[in-house]
């Protein structure tokens, strides 16, 4: 009993872990132009991250006008690319989301990365939650840039961010209000990888490793 | 001149007063010799400037002599051709200081040849200048003892640090055996390995072969055995020339220390097989390095140090991440969820001393992780392993700083009750100020130093611990300055017992990636602490090196060993030093201790061997509260021990002595005595010559036209006593 209540008041006592903010551009698209960015809220996602894992997430999206000390990037377009490789090679990454196919197929060429098709054995898939395939639109599915070994780049073919803010954002075809929870998971999933990478290979591959290193 | 011209005038007058008498002819020639023959007594008046050379290394020139006269040299002609060479160097450098020593006086049993013991000892002695003529047929009593380890100061390459060991010149030494023995012979003249190697990487082996004796082209094999004789890998090659180096590569082996031994196949008539292996020592460490990365909540600063660690392939990375905390709710199954068991027990548990280092980063130990599992992971690090503290939100919480075991090895007092993480402290980054002795220790310091223009200038810094360090047991390397100008501690080294740890109190590193100039900076820093972390830093802190072990007279075993590094200015013959070997821990009385110069030690004892040993390790412990506790390990093996009959044909170990003294080898008696004379002109020479001037009043005197002058004295008196009738 006695521990019980020591376990509990540790849990009282728990302090708070630094937010991590989505940091934006623009506004999200799909959020009504006379929004201004500071209306712009995500509290129930928030809550939702919060009370299903350990990060904490800002619920306000930040507007910066400079992105590069930033280490991720939410936006339907970029200018200045040559800047947004530097940032991309210093570790920063980039999640396009809407139309950004043409976009993004232009101003990232095969030769400094590679882009692919998101596969299944993808940490996106199960950083968090085990997914069995993400959500297209229109027939078009999720890519990734892979760059140094990592998604550099995330191309989501709908505005997810737009989606899962308040108040949601329904109007656009392919979102649908009875898919939010998957659409909350594949969000996490996103968090997870952005902030953990690939942790997951390592418990896979752990008695290997063990064994390598005895 | 005057006085000349005055000579002349008063021959003059006596010319005209001897008219009279002699008439005139007769008066003029009496006149001019009586000028003649005072022209000596004139030159005196005039003297030269004599220059005298005169060598001065034949007055001053010491020649050393060594003359090995063992059994072996007994039986052939070899010491009475010694004995006659020392003769007629006597005869030739007669003024030369010849100071002989034998091999005999120094040593008793002359069927066991001790010459690797007492030729340092003599060698030792030498004078920088002093010339040197060493007899001897290169038998020794431990014929597989490398010369290399016998006279590590001596030879070509040779930059002596050690004052006890003069420097001596190479060109003024020469080697005087014997020829090789009738008969064919091969042997392994050098078995070169790595100074380490890696597990799981094949190992590249040099042998070089010698010969002598071989007609035309002759087939060997050379092969490189494992401590149970199993053949690792083998080689047949043509020998056409004396020395012949063969290259093989050896099966990946597993972590240790492993003994390899390479040997040549005896040839058909080959009489003389000791020679025909050598063995060496091989240290192999693991390839990939063991990280526990521990991170109580993903982030982006765990993101990057992942990124990090993941690009290095040497780590092998195990991350224990806590996605969630034990109250959340996922709203889904577990089968929906990627959350695998992990295997808390194992890993922390029998499997944690394979890690070398450990990540503990913005993590709650108490929280996540039972009591006895928290003690294993800081007895971890009390046991030479690494920390690499890195703060956060979770981090330094009141039960972790205050009741967890985590509270024994730190180096500081957080100064709230709780966490005390400011996240909103924002601060810019000022190297610290250590001391030239923790610097030596905490070479990090000095690696950062480098990054110091792209540290300072990053002012994007944000959450901050504040803590108040022991000065005692840390030492500071980074502070962060905030908009105060306070200045207040960022990042500590410190030493718990064995282990090593830094302790970063910021989780915004990963800000320093993306606002400097390049991610090459932010990787640098973290490679930087990891080496550190490891041990791997340049400048070890105690480093062991030398290591030898061989019989003394009494053939007891004899070990000495350098230690260098700046933890030697600590050393001390006390309780915080140990010295272990072959498994067994010294006493310090039984060891020799000498300061051989700056962060320099020299040890040196003896042991008495029960048993036939064939490798041995030395392990050095040294604790100290500047640097926590250190260890350094060598290997030696152990030599064997052959009498001069057992040895018979020296040729391997004459040759290899005389290429390590970089000295010339004459094995020819008939060559002896026309290459000594030779050498000793060389020698010689090399002096400097003494240069003296001089005035000489009585220089007509050494001329020969002396004596014509001296003619004109009786000539004159001749011709006035009218001798000569005609005139």
């Amino acid at each position: 009993m006695f521990y019980q209540a020591l376990f509990f008041l540790a849990l009282i006592s728990l302090p708070a872990t630094a937010q991590v903010e989505i940091i934006s551009t623009q506004p999200a698209a799909g959020q009504a132009a006379s929004t201004t960015p500071a209306q712009l809220t995500f509290k129930q996602l928030a809550q939702t991250v919060s009370q299903r894992t350990s990060v904490s997430l800002s619920p306000r999206l930040r507007i910066v006008s400079d992105y590069s000390k930033h280490a991720w990037l939410w936006a339907d377009t970029i200018h200045a690319p040559h800047k947004l490789s530097q940032w991309l090679k210093k570790g920063g990454m980039l999640i396009v989301s809407g139309e950004p196919l043409a976009f993004t197929a232009k101003t990232f060429p095969a030769t400094l990365g590679k882009w692919q098709h998101v596969p299944l054995d993808s940490a996106l898939m199960r950083s968090f939650y085990l997914l069995n395939s993400l959500p297209t639109c229109n027939n078009k599915r999720w890519q990734v840039y892979m760059f140094h070994q990592r998604m550099a780049i995330v191309a989501i073919p709908y505005p997810l961010l737009a989606y899962l803010s308040d108040p949601p954002q329904q109007k656009h075809p392919c979102l649908d209000a009875k898919d939010k929870e998957t659409h909350i998971r594949v969000f996490i999933n996103l968090l997870m990888v952005a902030l953990a990478t690939d942790y997951k290979k390592d418990q896979v591959h752990l008695p290997e490793i063990l064994k390598r290193l005895r | 001149m005057l006085l000349l011209i005055l000579t002349l005038l008063v021959c003059v007058l006596l010319a005209i007063r001897w008219r009279k008498q002699l008439g005139l002819l007769a008066a003029s020639l009496a006149a001019l010799c009586r000028f003649l023959w005072l022209v000596p007594l004139l030159t005196t008046l005039f003297p030269q400037t004599i220059v005298s050379e005169q060598p001065d290394s034949f007055k001053q020139q010491t020649v050393h002599v060594f003359v090995d006269d063992s059994d072996s040299m007994k039986k052939g002609k070899a010491l009475s051709q010694a004995q006659q060479t020392l003769k007629y160097l006597r005869q030739r450098c007669k003024s030369c200081d010849i100071r002989v020593t034998y091999l005999s006086k120094q040593s008793q049993d002359s069927s066991y040849t001790r010459l690797s013991l007492l030729l340092p000892d003599w060698y030792a002695q030498l004078a920088p200048n002093d010339a040197w003529l060493l007899f001897t047929d290169g038998g020794d009593f431990q014929p597989y003892l490398d010369w290399k380890l016998v006279l590590p100061h001596a030879g070509k390459n040779i930059v002596t640090t050690d004052s006890r060991l003069p420097s001596v010149s190479k060109r003024k030494g020469m080697i005087i055996g014997v020829p090789p023995q009738a008969g064919k012979n091969i042997w392994v003249a050098d078995l070169r390995l790595p100074p380490f190697a890696f597990a799981d990487s094949s190992i590249d082996v040099e042998v070089e072969v010698g010969q002598q004796g071989l007609e035309g082209k002759q087939q060997v094999q050379v092969q490189v055995l494992d401590a149970d004789n199993k053949i690792l890998t083998s080689k047949n090659i043509t020998l056409q020339q004396d020395r012949t180096k063969v290259f093989l590569s050896v099966p990946p082996h597993k972590k240790g220390t492993h003994i390899f031994t390479a040997k040549l196949l005896p040839l058909a008539d080959e009489t003389n097989v000791w020679d025909n292996s050598n063995q060496k020592a091989l240290e192999i460490l693991p390839n990939t390095t063991g990280v526990l990365h521990l991170l109580g909540s993903p982030s982006w600063d765990g993101s990057f140090l992942r990124r990090y660690l993941k690009s290095e392939p040497k780590y092998d990375l195990i991350s224990f991440f806590i996605l969630r905390d034990p109250w959340d709710v996922s709203h889904a199954g577990t089968r929906e969820l990627s959350l695998i068991p992990f295997p808390v027990d194992q890993l922390f548990g029998s499997e944690l001393k394979n890690f070398k280092v450990i990540i503990m980063q913005n993590f709650a130990l108490h929280r996540f992780l039972s009591p006895k599992h928290q003690h294993n992971l800081v007895e971890f690090v009390r046991a030479g392993g690494g920390l690499l503290f890195i703060g956060g939100p979770r981090a330094l919480s009141k039960e972790d700083h205050t009741h967890s075991p985590l509270a024994k090895i730190l180096p500081f007092k957080v100064m709230q009750t709780n966490a005390a993480y400011q996240s909103d402290k924002r601060f810019k980054i000022k190297m610290a100020k250590p001391t030239q002795a923790q610097r030596e220790l905490a070479s990090i310091y000095d690696d950062w130093l480098e990054l110091e223009d792209q540290l300072v200038q990053f002012d994007a810094a944000q959450g901050l611990h504040i803590i108040n360090p022991d000065a005692k047991q840390s030492t500071p390397l980074l502070y962060a300055t905030d908009e105060n100008k306070r200045e207040l501690p960022l990042a500590l080294a410190s030493y718990p017992k064995h282990g090593r740890a830094i302790w970063l109190f910021s989780d915004s590193l990963w800000r320093f990636a993306m606002g400097s100039s390049s991610r090459h900076n932010y990787h640098e820093f973290l490679q930087s602490a990891m080496a550190w972390l490891l041990h791997q830093d340049l400048y070890q802190p105690l480093v062991s090196k030398n290591f030898i072990m061989y019989h003394d007279h009494q053939l007891n075993l004899v070990w000495q060993l350098d230690l260098t590094g700046a933890a030697t200015k600590y050393f001390s013959s006390t309780a915080a030093w140990q010295v272990e070997l072959c498994g067994k821990k010294l006493d310090w009385n039984a060891i020799e201790v000498e300061h051989t110069g700056m962060q320099r030690i020299h040890l040196r004892g003896k042991i008495a061997v029960a048993q036939a040993l064939h490798k041995c390790v030395i392990t050095v412990y040294g604790t100290n509260k500047a640097f926590g506790s250190l260890i350094t390990k060598s290997v030696a093996v152990v030599p064997t021990l052959l009498s001069d009959d057992e040895l018979g044909d020296t040729t391997m170990k004459l040759t290899t002595l005389a290429r390590h003294l970089d000295v010339p080898l004459l094995t020819d008696p008939q060559a002896v005595r026309s290459e000594i004379s030779l050498a000793l002109r060389s020698w010689l020479e090399e002096e400097k010559v003494i240069t003296e001037d001089k005035e000489e009043h009585y220089w007509l005197l050494s001329k020969w036209y002396f004596y014509l002058f001296l003619l004109f004295l009786p000539l004159e008196v001749c011709l006035r006593r009218k001798v000569f009738g005609f005139l």
